[in-house]
């Protein structure tokens, strides 16, 4: 429905109070040529104060000056996010220029205020309030201030001090952590060697940490997430109070008791749903055979939506719940999977997680809720399932969630755990290619390939979740064939298995490129070479691949009636390096009327210092060179 | 035409209306519950067997309803949806958006029927009402209980005060239909426009019928049994005409996006209803949506239209500051380059689109930011203070779909540019982007054509073509070792020039960005002393040359050397992948891209094979192509073009397209052969 025109939000400003203000501090010329390098922004003073006022709530205040120097900075916007508990009780800016002159003070009708929910999300609390400053005249200089009142989860969490993202350099930054005495906190120092000054102030023990000077770090590809790489303090309080519950982040034992107790009595099955599983158990028989069975109730059964609400966001909706409306985000799939679990005898643990790209490697020496997602752990089988997916296969748990720490949730409190990682063995995509060219270029090419790991989630999710046809226009649009029609397309993806299975025939109209008599034909048309990596002269961090991975083709290419070999690609190429290995190799056939072409790219996971990166480039240089072949073929003299 | 006005006149004339009761009730003609059992039991939709689900029935009801004092509307929907795949689950996720103010949804329900015979029903704990921002807000709900096979339907009420725009109806969507059905009784003192599009012919059917109506005011005289007289103040009833529209579509296919459209609102099957004119009986015919004339009148005099630029309480200060920069300005066209660059350098445009300004344009040009109207009516309102002429001229976005010209329907539009004299001539302008120059509009702009806001004389204009494009020129000496060295030149104009100067302005390594061109096809590219010609006119097309070496243009097999030798090819795969299309392609602007050059061949070579020259066109002056070689002593000339001239191709020319594509991407592609003599 459109919004009719009275509808246009009117906002009404009143004229802005001219201040003769100019401050000093804020002009750039005191910024030092050292912090200037690498930087999209400055920040000149950030002071941060969060005053825990009880178990149950804090005060936050902080101030930040920051120079914006070019576009690329987004320092200039200020987001909040808030909820029913946490409230925004100040947000203010004022805007400098160049020479520190005071140009305007933004109005409170400037902050945006919208509700925060994730697309996938049917329902959250969070709401968040924006503030952008915008200046044409680089560059300025932005103060804002702000004060927030944390409550539920954002103090149970407690502020964590990012001291510099990427292109941010600080000339000056303070974080203070005030606590009425006989209250303890804990506190974790990232990638800065940096120690508190305490002092006592009445009956206050306050925590300082401060930091000037410190030249911006430049972000750059193919590196190790910002929580190996950036400055940081993080913190987490000793003792705090949700609603009715009470818990600590003193340890992960602690930090699992008191998400045990949240997750607690809320496994209880409606009769009608523990009736089923008692049959589907009994007609399974035992271990994971068992798991497997319930796991495919659950997946047919119930379906991933996501409703958080206060303490719902740590709390799981119960499996009543779940069992009434067959649907739930990841706690409730979680504890209502494991409730199907505890009705056959099988105890498992809920696992969270951070799923998806790490910013955050959680760490095993300070406990911090650094987690977004739940999945599932059987001890007794050392089984894992991912229970918001309608389709992977049991003791799958996806690239999102593999190999990174997860914390169980235990009878007896919290434990680290590491999932498992997917090698470089198990991320498998493997062809058999057969090309069968015609007179006029095209070519008819058939196609059967092996998915497995990482690599067959796409194809699985083809097959699940999009129509035949949908998923063959996604093969046609998504392929690097130039443009073809698709005569057979299949995909079968098991469901006990992290693979797919793929075959298609595909018809190009012009597959070769043709220059009077001789026809040039690319080798490696259906899997082309990944990409060389960008260049880095003065390459600053480690480098890190983050996922193995292997590649196997054979293509075989029949030459049309008519025409010979003029020129190949070297028959045998070879390179092994620490990153991975390359084999490139061609047979052809006694009767010269076809080639084959063995194709083996292997990429190990790993880190290696910043220095090899030149070296890690090149690899994937010969790699492209190799791919990117082409035999030529030429009329036969008659 | 200002809205709040239309509101306002509409409000009071029908104040003394009240209907006499709820006879103009309708039932709907799907029962709510009444699941036939076949419809249940499908396992499949025959229509469309790859359907993952399926609309099953979405009846739309709506009656004017005077009851309360004010004219209003009540629409009443249920919709039914099966379920027929797993990836269709997401079908049962249902979001309906209202106005906080003036509108209501109440009485909605939501119900599940799965294939085994049980119903389940949403709680109403589980319907969820998201404030989305000051003024609208949405409920939100997904169905319990999904399986494969699943019936749900939902049902609600919402009741507004909007009635100057009826709920659009779309009968399509991007899952198959098998009846849409919306339902309207309007008395005939209301009269509406309907725009519909995709539509069958025989899709509405009217009838008319009468219906008492009470109108208040009237004194009546009245003698009781006894001879003694009293005065009844009340309503009169009064006879009004109703129509009943019913529109009826069934088996309507799913639509689904593709690539290069401009929005699928263009081509979805839908109804719209907007208020023209108000005739209550013993009143005048009021127009509301009145004529291009009135609504021009009524936007000019807009608080947040008209009013912004010629006020001089919205633009006082913008101007001052202005003043400086304009005072080294000659006569009028120098003047209109100083207002465009000094609003292009001062303003940043905070993404959005719309034709009225949400915030006063002086506190816009304190915050030096504002939506595409604000950025605008300032360009208007500083070129108005200084005596250029100038119009407002409404537009709809790529985005935001076509317009239909026929009735000053204002919603269709969602931003608006400016038509300026300038050169002799009036061209359009839209503030917006330092790099833009004046008469080059946003590429969203780009849409045919916009409405020209003017009291006397309102008018559509057709938007001029416009066009960008590229030239290459390579000056290049290959060695017998396959490698080239020499000299490239980028010219670049229009819209392309556009891009290029915001690229160059923000990346410090020019060598970096001329390296990205090349490097797909030559990863080892050096690239040096490149020289760039940015000249500070945003009309003039701008230079970019560099030193060149491609280690390994040419692959070298004994006496042979091949290689491709266009560079930088627009197109290196053709965009035009699947077979058809249903809808038509959409080009923002008429684009070139031209490679000239010079290739020395090294020492003791001579050309062995080479592709043929070609020429080919499209339709129509649609587009053309051609590539020629040719060698005048060690050198060989390449000369090679394309050109697309049409900014529309129908569904019927696509497989030409397409195949045009095909072709000359092949042949910009196509190796050369050199040979060693003997």
């Amino acid at each position: 429905m459109k919004l009719p025109l009275n509808y246009i939000p009117l906002i009404f400003l009143g004229f802005m109070q001219h201040l003769p203000a100019q401050n000093a501090a804020y002009n750039i010329f005191g910024i030092p040529d050292s912090l200037l390098q690498n930087a999209n922004e400055v920040v000149r003073k950030d002071d941060q104060i969060f005053t825990v006022e009880s178990l149950r709530s804090g005060k936050l205040v902080r101030q930040k000056v920051v120079t914006i120097l070019n576009s690329k900075s987004d320092a200039n916007l200020l987001l909040l996010p808030y909820d029913k508990e946490t409230k925004v009780k100040k947000m203010e800016a004022r805007l400098y220029n160049a020479y520190g002159q005071l140009i305007r003070e933004a109005q409170k009708s400037e902050i945006i205020d919208q509700s925060a929910i994730n697309d996938f999300s049917i329902y959250e609390d969070t709401r968040i309030k924006g503030l952008e400053i915008v200046h044409s005249e680089y560059p300025y200089t932005v103060a804002f201030e702000y004060e927030m009142e944390l409550k539920g989860i954002q103090y149970c969490n407690y502020p964590n001090w990012y001291i510099q993202d990427f292109a941010t350099s600080v000339q000056e930054a303070s974080f203070k952590v005030s606590l009425p005495s006989g209250m303890h906190f804990f506190h974790h120092t990232l990638n800065i060697h940096l120690a508190p000054d305490i002092q006592k102030v009445e009956n206050r023990e306050v925590f300082s940490w401060s930091v000037r000077n410190l030249p911006a770090i430049p972000f750059e590809p193919s590196a190790p997430p910002p929580s190996a790489l950036l400055p940081a303090v993080f913190t987490a309080p000793d003792q705090f109070q949700w609603n009715s519950f009470q818990g600590s982040m003193a340890s992960w034992k602690t930090y699992g008791d008191f998400m045990y107790t949240l997750f607690k009595g809320r496994d209880v099955l409606p009769e009608s749903v523990a009736k089923e599983v008692r049959r589907i158990a009994g007609e399974a028989g035992t271990g994971r055979a068992r798991i497997d069975a319930l796991y495919h109730y659950l997946q047919t059964n119930m379906r991933y939506v996501s409703v958080q609400l206060g303490i719902g966001g740590w709390q799981p909706f119960d499996a009543q719940y779940v069992s009434e409306k067959k649907y739930g985000d990841c706690k409730a799939l979680t504890n209502f999977m494991k409730a199907l679990l505890k009705e056959a005898d099988i105890e498992a643990y809920p696992a969270l997680i951070y799923s998806g790209q790490l910013e955050y490697e959680v760490q095993e020496d300070f406990t911090s809720p650094a987690f977004n997602h739940v999945v599932l752990y059987i001890p007794a089988e050392n089984y894992w399932l991912e229970c918001t997916s309608n389709h992977f296969p049991p003791n799958y748990l996806g690239q999102s969630n593999s190999d990174r720490n997860a914390m169980l949730i235990t009878p007896e409190g919290g434990k680290l755990i590491r999932t498992p990682a997917l090698s470089f063995e198990s991320n498998l995509e493997s062809h058999k290619i057969s090309v069968q060219l015609n007179q006029d270029g095209g070519a008819r090419v058939e196609v059967r390939a092996l998915y497995t790991g990482a690599d067959h989630e796409e194809w699985r999710y083809l097959l699940h979740e999009l129509s035949h046809e949908e998923a063959a226009k996604h093969l046609i649009e998504s392929s690097s064939l130039p443009s073809f029609s698709l005569e057979k397309f299949e995909i079968d993806a098991p469901a006990d298995l992290p693979e797919s299975k793929v075959f298609y025939v595909a018809k190009v109209g012009r597959f070769v490129t043709k220059a009077g008599k001789r026809l040039f034909v690319p080798l490696n048309a259906v899997t082309p070479s990944r990409g060389v990596p960008a260049g880095q002269e003065l390459r600053r961090h480690p480098l890190l691949i983050r996922r193995g991975y292997t590649e196997r083709d054979e293509i075989t290419l029949q030459i049309p009636e008519g025409y010979e070999v003029e020129s190949l690609p070297d028959t045998l190429f070879e390179q092994k390096t620490d990153f991975g290995t390359y084999r490139f190799e061609l047979v052809r056939d006694a009767r010269q009327s076809s080639i084959l072409c063995k194709r083996e790219l292997i990429v190990h996971a790993g880190t290696w210092p910043a220095d090899r990166y030149l070296e890690y480039r090149d690899f994937f240089k010969q790699i492209t060179k190799m791919d990117g072949a082409k035999v030529i073929l030429v009329e036969k003299k008659t | 035409m200002t809205p709040q006005n239309q509101v306002t006149t509409m409000v009071a004339a029908s104040l003394w209306l009240f209907t006499i009761g709820p006879a103009m009730s309708q039932q709907l003609s799907m029962k709510w519950g009444d699941i036939p059992p076949e419809d249940l039991a499908m396992k499949v939709y025959l229509p469309d067997t790859s359907a993952e689900a399926l609309v099953l029935g979405n009846y739309g009801n709506l009656e004017i309803d005077f009851s309360r004092g004010d004219l209003r509307y009540n629409f009443e929907q249920h919709r039914r949806v099966k379920i027929l795949k797993r990836a269709g689950f997401h079908k049962g996720d249902i979001t309906i958006t209202f106005l906080k103010k003036g509108e209501k949804v109440s009485n909605l329900q939501v119900q599940v029927f799965t294939p085994d015979g049980k119903k389940y029903s949403l709680k109403n704990a589980d319907i969820f009402e998201e404030a989305v921002n000051e003024s609208v807000s949405r409920l939100r709900f997904s169905a319990p209980n999904l399986t494969e096979g699943a019936v749900m339907e939902y049902r609600y009420t919402l009741d507004s005060e909007y009635a100057f725009q009826l709920p659009e109806w779309y009968f399509q969507e991007d899952i198959p239909t098998r009846w849409s059905e919306y339902r309207l009784a309007i008395p005939d003192w209301l009269r509406y426009v309907i725009l519909s599009q995709g539509l069958d012919a025989n899709t509405l059917v009217t009838t008319e019928g009468r219906q008492m109506m009470l109108v208040p005011g009237y004194e009546h005289q009245k003698t009781g049994i006894s001879g003694s007289t009293s005065v009844e103040k009340g309503y009169d009833r009064v006879e009004a005409n109703i129509k009943y529209y019913r529109y009826q579509m069934k088996e309507v296919p799913a639509l689904r996006e593709e690539l290069f459209t401009t929005t699928m609102d263009d081509y979805y099957g839908r109804v719209r209803f907007q208020l023209a004119a108000t005739a209550f009986p013993n009143g005048a015919i009021t127009p509301v949506l009145g004529s291009w004339e009135k609504a021009s009148k009524e936007l000019l005099e807009h608080e947040r239209f008209g009013l912004q630029f010629l006020k001089s309480r919205h633009f006082k200060r913008a101007n001052e500051a202005l003043q400086a920069q304009l005072a080294a300005a000659g006569n009028n066209d120098e003047k209109v380059e100083v207002i465009y660059h000094f609003l292009n350098h001062t303003m940043q445009w905070d993404g959005r689109y719309s034709f009225m300004a949400g915030t006063d344009l002086e506190d816009c040009f304190e915050q030096k930011k504002g939506n595409s109207a604000e950025l605008n009516l300032l360009f208007l309102a500083l070129l108005k203070a200084n005596d250029i002429r100038c119009h407002p001229l409404l537009l709809s976005t790529r985005n935001h779909g076509r317009v239909v010209d026929l009735y000053p329907i204002l919603d269709q539009f969602n931003h608006v540019a400016v038509l300026v004299e300038h050169g002799g001539q009036m061209v359009v302008a839209d503030i917006g982007s330092p790099y833009q120059t004046l008469g080059y509009p946003r590429m969203e702009s780009l849409n045919g054509r916009a409405w020209l806001v003017d009291e006397t004389n309102p008018q559509w204009i057709d938007l001029p073509p416009l066009s960008g494009g590229t030239v290459k020129l390579a000056t290049l000496k290959l060695d017998e070792n396959g490698q080239a060295t020499g000299t490239i030149q980028y010219k670049i104009s229009g819209y392309d020039a556009f891009s290029w100067r915001e690229k160059l302005a923000t990346q410090k390594d020019k060598a970096v960005i001329m390296k990205a061109l090349l490097s797909e096809q030559y990863p080892d590219v050096i690239v040096d002393e490149v020289k760039t010609e940015i000249p500070e006119d945003l009309s003039r097309s701008i230079t970019i040359a560099f030193q060149c070496t491609l280690p390994e243009m040419a692959a070298a097999n004994g006496d042979l050397l091949y290689l491709s030798p266009v560079l930088d090819p627009l197109f290196s795969e053709n965009p035009f992948k699947l077979e058809d299309r249903k809808f038509p392609v959409d080009i923002p602007y008429i684009f070139s891209d031209k490679f000239v050059s010079q290739l020395e061949l090294p020492e003791g070579y001579v050309l062995e094979d080479k592709p043929e020259p070609t020429k080919l066109a499209l339709p129509d002056n649609g587009g053309t192509f051609h590539y020629s070689l040719s060698q005048i002593g060690n050198k060989l000339n390449l000369v090679t073009e394309v050109k697309i001239l049409q900014l529309r191709f129908e569904p019927e020319a696509y497989g030409g397209l397409r195949h045009f594509f095909n072709l000359f991407i092949e042949k910009q592609e196509s190796p050369i052969v050199l040979k060693r003599k003997n």
